[in-house]
């Protein structure tokens, strides 16, 4: 087992490097100066060129992407061009928000998927399983900054129950979380949907019921235990989607997240920080993936032996 | 096996979730998980708070921690570190300067208590005594000396401590400012935060992180700044001027217009900085809250390049001023709020003079003079935007100009990368706005229009004309205001005359406070200072 | 010769009934039919956006003193800020969503598709080489590495088609290689391969086809993304070029005068919901049809 974990490990090893890469590469394509940034619009072309001379700008491109490497090996993520603060306490501020919706948002997903599903499969083709299937791709379909101002203007403002934004206590974050929570709902709705189904054509579970157990009780104790496994996996896919509607929805509800941090970066031409934030975001992407995979490995043996 | 598996599978689910909470215990991570699952009980809780503030402006009399909503973060605390909009409105509450400019933009005593030109480029300032800093020290001439060529030697407002040949300090409570030349802005530029008095110790001990640890003498003490949320400060008990009469100040980011609004209407707020033009009217017509109009030193304009075709060309130009519907923009814009102006300052400025060429709504006219400047099919151009609100009215000039045959082609880009374009001259049109922070002619005219100025420093249209370079360098030297007022009208004239800009509107200033806030003036150059707001007793 | 005629001729008409039986049973699936419906009705829109509405005359046409109207007999769902027909903007806006997202996948599909062949076909240090830098572009999530490529390129229509292709590539990539190799190893593929068929025969004659459903499937769901794509980088203020009536950018500019008016939210809302939602039936139902294995 730890020869697994401990290879897929170093499997991220060259992701994050490339992701590092990628992103450098496309930033060095950005148009806009970074020295002029820092310089501030007054300053004059000798002060710039100073400035270029101090960043390192004038480097080869190749050059740069290894210093910067070699700071981020020694947990040095470079300063940021607009306030001059170290990126990674820029991020270490605002990473918790980010994290705290992205959980409390696949919270929403699976308090509303998981029993949707369950329904629509116990309950096939009945039209419960139409009503779950279209509730649950509406979700999807809804642009979720839309449905985050439709849930402003209904909660905050005409029943005036909930903050509109910020995130100073756990209420500001039930919009944002609902808003992208329903946005996931369709994938664990889904998968809960198909997984049920096939757990429940398995033989034990026809044992099971010819045993005589009653219906609610062979559903609860055999079948939803069992196909609870691929849900797991839509957590690691959903992640994904769920940080990039955060860059989107923060913007929405003023949080001070990671997202607001690197639109606002983009705007400023920020370059570490948006580097800083991206290679965050790939990061955790890949850790909760990795952390799924481990998990997976525990659940089924066929992985586990593929390793040892 | 499955048996086994299952709870194995359950434990680690549930491990999984926490591992990011760091543990089952952590305060931090944990809250998102409650606000997930314990919606019913939270709804009730907000819904009592938020019913508390509804019940009528009788729960805010005495309310003095304010929470005031703006739309930008800061950028820095240090005021030698940059003079951004929103960094502005919170180094107004931390510090003071030597002199400031009050509601008759009239130059008045700030830290100094009286002063006199000893020469043409030498001013005497008295210290006032026993002004303490946050720190607890008192302010001496040592500071002012320090703060000034801290300025000075800071890349982000040199302009503003500019042609000051040195600073000294001829005893505790004494400073003497040379300057190169006879420079007749010197005092607006002093009033500038550029040139807020920083305690020398504190800055010298946080070096570059003085941004976040500032101390100045301002009414206002920094607390904390948390990055992307929020900024407070608390009042200084020591404050020499006055009584201050908020205990805390929150300067709380919402980036989202109706945000703001709507934290306002619902008591989150007690004050948004910046209304959107679109919500104006409905807070205006609330009983909750209520809408303080002014006119900010701000002018919305479009810029057209002068170093290359068409626009090399002056009956381009004045074609251009005359199709494009100036009121139908200031109405969408800024829903009439705003000021239409032909002069390319805005009318918060001294010496602003309207008596200048005036352009109206005329498509025939600019029609003729398009044909007289060899378009008369019209011709393809770009303007650059950055922002959706400057997106909307590029759509509107876009409207205008495909009257009189001209396509425009709309880029929006980022802040940076357009600034960029434009001071390398790789442009057609853009559309921007001006905050002339010093309220000084010279600031507004001299940096936009004198062709030795580079574009990075503001002249961006590439305006290239003698005679009003003469003027603006006359004008710098013209000790008498009278004089230097009339040299500064015929600038304008010129200037529109040649018309170098499509002037748009002088930009309003829609702050909208919770009914019963008293104490909120607006500084006709938006130098706020919030140390008297209060809710009004029963 | 004969034999080879006939078999083709077999090959054929086991295709016809096949496709008959796909049909068969998607008009089972009343879910699917409707998304069907509604996609049909957006093409045509699409294709009939001109003959429905004038570009010059009512999309593009301000009318300031009459902006913020509500739907009425003149303008069916009412004027936006600058007081130019929402309908008329709908109806252009359909043509550039879908075009969009049709041209998104493509890219992807042309990307994503053409690696994961190579990828699943060659496997070994190709294979390895190829998922591994899919797994770059993976673990950045889309809208981020749209964002980022946008950014960089710059905010044009085709840029917008460049980057959510190019964002949502390696999906394509993958279910590509995993389709291929389901075939790779099947036996009419190792008999064109004893009877040394070139490698791009083989690809493209004998796997690409029967890899056909789940790229399909896949697509059409793609397509719902790229458009919700879109939407969300027109929101943050990296879409298409005003005025194009792109129904994000709609959304994004009405977004100030929801409370007055909020038909100007609402409408564009709703239409990009219904969309999506529509090709999502779609994709479901088309994966249902396809592959009867899925369904009892």
């Amino acid at each position: 087992m730890y020869k697994y974990i401990i290879k897929r490990i170093l499997m991220m090893i060259p992701v994050i490097i490339g992701v590092s890469l990628l992103v450098f590469l496309v930033l060095k394509m950005t148009p806009g100066d970074p020295a002029r940034v820092v310089a501030g619009s007054e300053a004059d072309e000798a002060t710039v060129e100073m400035i270029r001379e101090e960043l390192g700008l004038n480097k080869p491109v190749m050059q740069q992407y290894v210093d910067y490497m070699i700071g981020l090996l020694h947990g040095d993520m470079g300063e940021s061009y607009v306030n001059g603060k170290p990126v990674l306490d820029e991020i270490a501020a605002r990473l918790p928000t980010t994290f705290a919706l992205a959980l409390a948002s696949v919270l929403v997903a699976v308090i509303i998927g998981i029993p949707l599903g369950i329904i629509s499969a116990t309950k096939q083709y009945s039209i419960l399983d139409y009503i779950s299937t279209i509730f649950a791709l509406a979700g999807v379909a809804m642009p979720n900054f839309w449905l985050g101002l439709m849930l402003i203007l209904f909660f905050s403002l005409h029943l005036g129950i909930l903050p509109s934004n910020g995130a100073e206590d756990w209420t500001g974050y039930i919009l944002p979380a609902i808003t992208m929570g329903v946005g996931a709902v369709a994938s664990f709705m889904r998968t809960t949907r198909s997984s049920m189904l096939e757990v429940i054509r398995q033989d034990y579970i026809r044992t099971a019921r010819a045993k005589g157990a009653g219906e609610g009780r062979v559903i609860i104790h055999h079948a939803i235990r069992n196909a609870m496994i691929p849900v797991i996996t839509v957590i690691g896919l959903q992640i994904g989607t769920l940080l990039g509607g955060a860059v989107v929805n923060e913007t929405v509800f003023s949080l001070p997240g990671l997202g607001t941090l690197m639109i606002n970066a983009i705007n400023q031409k920020n370059e570490p920080v948006v580097l800083g934030c991206l290679i965050v975001f790939a990061f955790i992407f890949s850790m909760v993936n990795l952390l799924i995979d481990i998990l997976y490995a525990f659940i089924d043996p066929r992985i586990k032996s593929q390793y040892s | 096996m499955k048996k086994r598996i299952l709870p194995v599978c359950l434990a680690v689910a549930v491990a999984l979730g926490l591992t990011a909470c760091s543990g089952n215990t952590a305060e931090s991570g944990t809250t998102a998980q409650a606000g997930a699952e314990n919606t019913e009980a939270g709804t009730q809780t907000a819904g009592e708070q938020t019913d508390g503030d509804n019940s009528g402006e009788a729960s805010n009399a005495g309310k003095t921690d304010l929470v005031i909503a703006t739309a930008t973060e800061a950028v820095t605390l240090d005021p030698q570190g940059g003079w951004d909009g929103a960094s502005l409105y919170v180094l107004r509450q931390l510090y003071n300067g030597l002199v400031k400019l009050d509601s008759n933009m009239e130059v008045v005593g700030d830290l100094a208590e009286s002063w006199e030109f000893t020469s043409d480029t030498s001013v005497t300032f008295h210290l006032k005594q026993g002004v303490k800093f946050h720190n607890g020290e008192e302010m001496t001439a040592e500071d002012v000396v320090y703060s000034i060529e801290r300025a000075q030697n800071s890349a982000k407002v040199m302009t503003f401590a500019a042609n000051i040949e040195s600073v000294v300090a001829d005893d505790d409570y004494t400073v003497t400012i040379n300057t190169t030349i006879p420079y007749a802005p010197l005092m607006s530029n002093l009033c500038h935060t550029a040139c807020s008095i920083v305690s020398k110790t504190a800055a010298e001990e946080a070096g570059d992180n003085f941004s976040t640890a500032p101390v100045g003498t301002g009414p206002f003490k920094f607390v904390e700044w948390v990055s992307g949320d929020r900024i407070v400060l608390e009042r200084n008990e020591d404050y020499f001027a006055s009584e201050v009469l908020p205990s805390t100040l929150t300067f709380k980011l919402m980036s989202e217009d109706s945000s703001r609004t709507i934290a306002l209407e619902t008591g989150e707020a007690d004050m948004n900085l910046v209304v959107a033009a679109t919500d104006a009217e409905r807070i205006e017509s609330s009983e909750d809250v209520e809408l303080v109009v002014s006119m900010s030193p701000k002018i919305q304009y479009v810029s057209m390049n002068q170093k290359a075709e068409p626009f090399n060309n002056k009956l381009v130009r004045q074609a251009i001023n005359y199709a494009i519907d100036r009121d139908a923009i200031n109405l969408v814009s800024t829903n009439g709020y705003g000021v239409v102006t032909d002069s390319v300052m805005n009318n918060q400025i001294k010496g602003y003079t309207d008596d200048v060429t005036h352009y109206e709504y005329n498509p025939e006219k600019a029609k003729e003079l398009l044909a007289e400047a060899g378009y008369p099919d019209g011709f393809t151009t770009s303007v650059l935007v950055y922002g959706n609100a400057r997106s909307t009215e590029a759509q509107l000039i876009q409207g205008n100009l495909s009257e009189v045959g001209i396509t425009l082609d709309i880029t929006t880009m980022e802040s940076t990368a357009l600034l960029e374009q434009i001071n390398n001259g790789d442009y057609e049109m853009f559309i921007m706005s001006y905050n002339n922070t010093t309220g000084d002619p010279d600031t507004s005219l001299y940096m936009l229009f004198n062709s030795t100025v580079p574009a990075s420093s503001g002249n961006r249209s590439f305006t290239n004309i003698p005679e009003v370079d003469e003027k603006l360098e006359a004008a710098r030297l013209e000790t008498d205001e009278t004089a230097r007022m009339e040299l500064y009208a015929d600038v304008q004239q010129i200037l529109t005359e040649e018309a170098v800009w499509v002037p748009l509107y002088c930009v309003p200033n829609l702050v909208g406070v919770r009914s019963g806030l008293e104490g909120f003036t607006p500084h006709p150059l938006g130098n706020d200072v919030y140390d008297q707001l209060h809710y009004a007793a029963e | 010769m004969t034999e080879a005629a006939k078999g083709t001729r077999e090959g054929k008409q086991r295709k016809r009934s096949q496709m008959k039986e796909i049909w068969r049973r998607m008009r089972r699936n009343k879910l699917a039919m409707a998304g069907l419906s509604i996609v049909v009705v957006l093409i045509l829109v699409a294709i009939f956006a001109d003959q429905i509405a004038d570009y010059d005359t009512q999309v593009i046409r301000q009318d300031v003193m009459n902006r913020y109207q509500g739907p009425s007999a003149e303008h069916w769902c009412g004027t936006d800020e600058l007081g130019r027909d929402i309908f008329a903007r709908l109806v252009h806006g359909a043509r550039i969503s879908l075009l969009v997202g049709v041209a998104a996948v493509c890219v992807a599909l042309a990307t994503g598709g053409v690696l994961g062949a190579i990828a699943g076909y060659f496997g070994g240090a190709i294979d390895n080489i190829i998922m591994r830098i899919m797994d770059v572009f993976l673990s950045i999530p889309i809208l981020l590495l749209a964002i980022m490529i946008v950014s960089a390129l710059g905010s044009s229509m085709i840029n917008l088609m460049l980057a959510i292709g190019l964002a949502s590539m390696p999906t394509f990539a993958r279910v590509v290689r995993a389709s291929v190799l389901s075939v790779k190893d099947q036996e009419f593929v190792e008999a064109a391969r004893a009877i040394g068929a070139p490698n791009a025969h083989i690809i493209i004659r004998h796997i690409v086809p029967n890899s056909l459903s789940p790229i399909i499937v896949q697509a059409t769901l793609r397509v719902a993304t790229a458009i919700l794509s879109t939407a969300s980088l027109s929101f943050i203020g990296l879409g298409i070029k005003p005025p194009s009536p792109e129904w994000g950018a709609m959304l994004a500019s009405g977004r100030g005068a929801m409370r007055d008016a909020p038909h100007v939210v609402v409408i564009p809302g709703l239409v990009i919901m219904i969309t999506i939602l529509a090709l999502n039936l779609l994709g479901d139902g088309l994966r249902d049809a396809l592959d009867p294995k899925l369904k009892r």
